[in-house]
């Protein structure tokens, strides 16, 4: 019975991404999207290096956070609109693992490329090099728990008048915790501090939200199935 | 009296702050149930108007 | 408990009773509060007069947390056994605790000028405050974002259940980093450490907000309850 339910689960994961590969545009549109509002900053702030360099950690990880909330609300609203929702619900595998499994698939299509393309960006922003390493275990750790948060608020709005800034309204709150930490933790290798801490933390949300996220964004499917 | 009155006023040279914080509550809590008094009146007056018309296409 | 209460001809029955004695409570000792905060309590021997502000902000800053609790404990009540009643509760508690919260932050900031030198510093408690005031925020307009009420309702539960991890973020956050914001002086293990004079009138005020809400969640209730009556009424009136 588990052996199957994992089995499942990796097909869905499997289902899931293929469909990103198919319909292509959506990750590149979302990776295009987190590159231009980073150079946003540079343009509106002014192009010195010195402010650059101290607050590139900032800027790439708000623009990340917008990044993932903007690719969220498609998350479940095709199944929900062709019905395919209903059939996953009546479906024998726990809708807890079903969620996870299409969290687990939007993060490889969205937050992974965003993670590749951070050293780049990194780079623009004039980022000292002893920041990278951190930005990149910090953003590794940090990018899964937004998709897993994300989820609970692209399945409350299904069906919603304007879901697309109610998204934003709900989530962006929840995700203050995840930026002020992964930001500091950028901040602390930038100064010579141990990052340690920060990660720690980051990592314990993460944890944290992998147990509880995806029992609350069921929660909220079969509210909006009914 | 009139220069305690100042004197309580004041409040030691913090006085805008001080009763900018207990005006502000004030008002705002003041606020709050008039909106909720006047929620309850006009629910209420709607309430009767929808009553007195069913009660009129009964009989 | 819950499911005799949960019948709201016997809800109403029952506040209009307490009404107006929760009415009372709140004018009377909200009144000698404002008397023994501003008039009668010494000024602090460190803040001087600015220690006033507390006997707003601090009760304030309790009953936003304490409404935000009550939101997510109807909204379970409501998403496990399906009482309509709880629903309103909850739906009624969200702008009174919004309120509440908006003061706490005010307030707050007023005190902060003069003793800190700046309306608004970005650490932990500050942070985990306006994060509640969002929360609320965004549960009223998920309340109210959907054609369906009950969709609303049910989804603005779940939002307010995942919510209230904040709310031991807020307690806690001065005591887990260090901040600009002075720990707690009167809910401690060892007793409160704040001198009676100045406990007084802040517990004097707790007590007033506290019976102020619930008299204004009932009226409220009363209200939202009339309005579902309408609804209901104009949908047969419709169909008839």
């Amino acid at each position: 019975m588990a052996g199957k339910s994992i089995q499942v689960f990796f097909k869905l994961i499997q289902r899931e991404i293929l469909l990103a590969i198919r319909h292509g545009s959506d990750s590149c549109m979302i990776v295009l999207f987190f590159v231009i509002v980073v150079v946003l900053f540079p343009l509106s702030v002014g192009p010195e290096p010195g402010i650059l360099t101290r607050i590139s950690a900032g800027i790439i990880w708000v623009s990340a956070l917008l990044s993932v909330m903007l690719s969220m609300d498609r998350l479940f609203q095709s199944d929900y609109e062709d019905g395919n929702l209903d059939l996953l619900i009546l479906a024998s595998e726990p809708l807890e693992l079903i969620v996870l499994a299409k969290t687990v698939a939007h993060w490889l299509t969205t937050g992974f490329p965003l993670i590749i393309i951070s050293p780049v960006l990194a780079l623009f922003l004039n980022m000292d090099t002893s920041g990278y390493s951190t930005l990149l275990i910090a953003l590794t750790l940090g990018t899964p728990t937004l998709s897993l948060v994300g989820a609970i608020g692209a399945a409350l709005i299904l069906g919603a008048r304007r879901s697309g800034v109610l998204l934003s309204l709900l989530v962006l709150p929840l995700f203050i915790p995840i930026l002020i930490f992964g930001v500091s933790a950028v901040d602390a290798s930038l100064t010579n501090l141990s990052s340690k801490p920060q990660l720690l933390i980051l990592g314990g949300l993460f944890l944290a939200g992998l147990v509880l996220c995806p029992w609350a964004s069921a929660a909220a499917l079969r509210q909006a199935a009914e | 009296m009139l220069n305690n009155l100042i004197n309580f006023l004041s409040m030691g040279g913090y006085g805008h702050f001080i009763w900018g914080a207990f005006g502000l509550s004030a008002i705002v809590l003041i606020g709050l149930i008039i909106q909720i008094l006047q929620f309850l009146k006009s629910s209420e007056t709607l309430l009767h108007s929808i009553k007195e018309k069913t009660n009129e296409t009964e009989t | 408990m819950f499911n005799y209460f949960a019948n709201p001809v016997r809800f109403l029955r029952l506040t209009s009773k307490l009404q107006p004695i929760t009415m009372f409570v709140a004018s009377v000792t909200i009144g000698l509060g404002l008397y023994y905060g501003l008039v009668k309590s010494p000024p602090d021997y460190q803040q001087s007069e600015t220690v006033r502000i507390m006997y707003v902000h601090v009760p304030a800053a309790w009953m936003a947390m304490f409404c935000y609790v009550a939101i997510a404990c109807s909204s379970a009540v409501a998403l496990i056994w399906r009482h309509m009643l709880a629903n309103i509760i909850a739906k009624s508690t969200a702008p009174i605790g919004a309120s509440f919260t908006f003061l706490a932050l005010a307030t707050g900031s007023l005190w902060g000028k003069p003793m800190w030198g700046t309306w608004w510093v970005w650490d932990a408690r500050l942070t985990s405050v306006l994060i509640l005031f969002f929360l609320y925020l965004g549960y009223m307009v998920l309340y109210n974002a959907f054609d369906d009420q009950s969709r609303g309702a049910r989804a603005a539960a779940i939002l307010s259940i995942v919510g209230v991890i904040n709310v031991p973020i807020i307690k806690f956050s001065v005591d887990w980093w260090n901040t600009l914001h002075q720990p707690a002086s009167v809910i401690k293990m060892d007793g409160p450490s704040i001198h009676p004079s100045m406990l007084t009138p802040l517990i004097l005020m707790a007590v007033g907000y506290t019976a102020l809400y619930f008299w204004l969640l009932f009226v409220r209730t009363r209200a939202e309850l009339n309005a579902n009556k309408v609804r209901m009424m104009s949908i047969q009136q419709v169909e008839t």
